[in-house]
């Protein structure tokens, strides 16, 4: 479904994506892990089309989509969540989901509606369709999010670290829901900090570091070996 | 008592006009985030404009309003899909770099075709014709001007609350990068918003060539009332141009009332204090769409 070749991005001197390839299959939910400036969110920025590479390919559902502006990737089915959520806050979440549905999806009058309502549904907000974005708590921001990506019709969904600044029940709650969208056939990638919330759900877990690749995987496995330890989790293994 | 009541109401009508000049410069900041230097030129040029479909025609230039919006709406469309939406990827000083070069360019092609001579569009009595309540005379052209001025803001409200494009139009001037994520040609609606604002650019700029005289340098001074008026309303609000631009021309009025210098000086205090005291203005984006 998605495949990256060897692609490089950098800002000024500094390597963000150095030599990074990699695929997802369809169906399949991918976990990113890796310290902060790793360039797990330049890699998602680099797959949705928001800023271009600077050398490499990228290849969805089978045609090449490098030089590929956003919105057409949206269209095509590639859809992402914001670390920090950035809701239309002029408008309510029902509102934040049509927007998407119309354009992302290509829908219009009561199916973009229905479509809209649908992954609000999904995302666990159905009952306060039409409260303003400015009056939602951290969670429900985060599930509008979810909803407005998933009101896109993703084929492939991006989540930058969605499950961030939740406490333990409200994160069991939202994998629920990514497990419920992973049963649907949409394939995830997800960067996240929690661990032990992505290997609960994911099917294989990528590490970079310095935007290069360092372990791909079983998540088990992955998080076995000792240069994840050493880089990921700060663990001194010359040292033990 | 009665000086000061027809002050008010001159002032208020006046108002009408900068509020309707401003509206392209507000709508040009809050879509594309663009701060339009040639604004005033562009409102400039649309009188030329009017002076030539008029010349051509015959028509009366109330009537020839029509065309010269269609022409500069088409103007505007091609300005951002051809320049400035080119320009807008490499920030924001980008545009306006350019548009300060367009400013320039527009000055040096008018004076060359029309020379730096003042012109004016004639609409025969109409220009001096007046209202009288009791003491007070009232021109119909600046009651025209503001009543026009109020159908475009409510007209320009309607697209942006009922309609498709006014839905794509909040939401970029929410987040333009999160509005291309869900599938939304920004650059398009860019040019659909430039074309509108200089259609509205094109309706001023003849109200404009019909209430005063105008040469290829008068924009200047337009361009700074529209940015007076934008500013105290609040960048990036369209109600917030309607009020600053009021309360520009209620200031210019009393201003002009104290004594024949201080009308402009009057204004441009008003705006000065507004930048010191509440430089986000009457009504930021905050508090209102667009």
């Amino acid at each position: 479904m998605l495949r990256l070749e060897k692609i490089y991005k950098s800002y000024g001197s500094l390597k963000v994506i150095h030599n990074l390839s990699c695929k997802v299959s369809e169906g399949e939910m991918l976990g990113i892990i890796g310290p902060n400036g790793a360039g797990k969110t330049t890699l998602f920025k680099a797959i949705s089309g928001q800023i271009p590479l600077d050398r490499g390919k990228i290849y969805f559902m089978g045609e090449e989509v490098t030089d590929v502006p956003a919105f057409k990737r949206c269209v095509a089915g590639i859809g992402r969540t914001f670390q920090i959520p950035r809701p239309f806050h002029g408008m309510t979440i029902f509102e934040n989901a049509r927007v998407a549905a119309n354009f992302g999806a290509g829908l219009i009058g009561k199916e973009a509606d229905g479509f809209a309502i649908q992954a609000i549904e999904l995302s666990g907000l159905v009952d306060r369709l039409n409260t303003p974005c400015s009056a939602l708590s951290l969670l429900d921001r985060k599930r509008l999010e979810l909803a407005r990506a998933l009101a896109t019709d993703p084929k492939l969904l991006l989540l930058d670290e969605i499950a961030g600044g939740l406490v333990e029940e409200e994160m069991h709650q939202l994998i629920d829901i990514l497990k419920e969208i992973g049963r649907r056939g949409i394939s995830i990638i997800w960067i996240e900090h929690i661990v032990h919330a992505l290997t609960s759900c994911v099917d294989r877990l990528l590490v970079i570091n310095f935007g290069e690749k360092i372990a791909d995987g079983d998540p088990n496995s992955v998080m076995a070996k000792r240069d994840v330890h050493e880089i990921y989790m700060g663990l001194d293994m010359k040292y033990p | 008592m009665i000086a000061w009541i027809d002050t008010l109401i001159q002032g208020l009508l006046l108002g009408g006009f900068f509020a309707l000049s401003g509206l392209g410069l507000s709508l040009s900041f809050g879509i594309m985030r663009i701060v339009n230097i040639a604004h005033g030129d562009f409102l400039v040029m649309a009188a030329y404009l009017c002076l030539v479909v008029s010349s051509l025609t015959g028509m009366n230039p109330l009537l020839a309003i029509v065309v010269v919006t269609t022409l500069m709406f088409l103007f505007g469309y091609g300005l951002q899909k051809t320049i400035l939406n080119k320009s807008i990827d490499g920030g924001e000083l980008s545009p306006l770099l350019i548009t300060f070069g367009l400013s320039i360019i527009l000055h040096n092609v008018l004076q060359e075709f029309f020379s730096a001579d003042a012109k004016s569009l004639d609409v025969g009595a109409f220009e001096v014709a007046s209202l009288n309540i009791g003491q007070i005379n009232i021109g119909w052209l600046p009651i025209t001007i503001f009543f026009v001025s109020l159908v475009v803001y409510t007209i320009l409200h309607q697209i942006v609350e009922s309609t498709r494009f006014g839905m794509i139009v909040r939401a970029i001037v929410d987040d333009a990068e999160t509005t291309s994520l869900m599938g939304i040609n920004t650059k398009k609606i860019n040019c659909l918003g430039m074309g509108l604002s200089m259609a509205i650019v094109g309706i001023a700029g003849t109200f404009f060539g019909i209430k005063s005289p105008f040469f290829p340098l008068a924009g200047g001074l337009q361009l700074l009332f529209a940015f007076e008026a934008v500013i105290i309303g609040g960048m990036g609000s369209i109600w917030g141009t309607l009020l600053g631009g009021i309360s520009l021309g209620i200031a210019q009025s009393i201003g002009y009332r104290i004594g024949s210098g201080w009308g402009e000086f009057a204004g441009h205090l008003v705006f000065f204090l507004f930048l010191l005291l509440k430089p986000s203005g009457l009504l930021s984006k905050e508090t209102s769409h667009v």
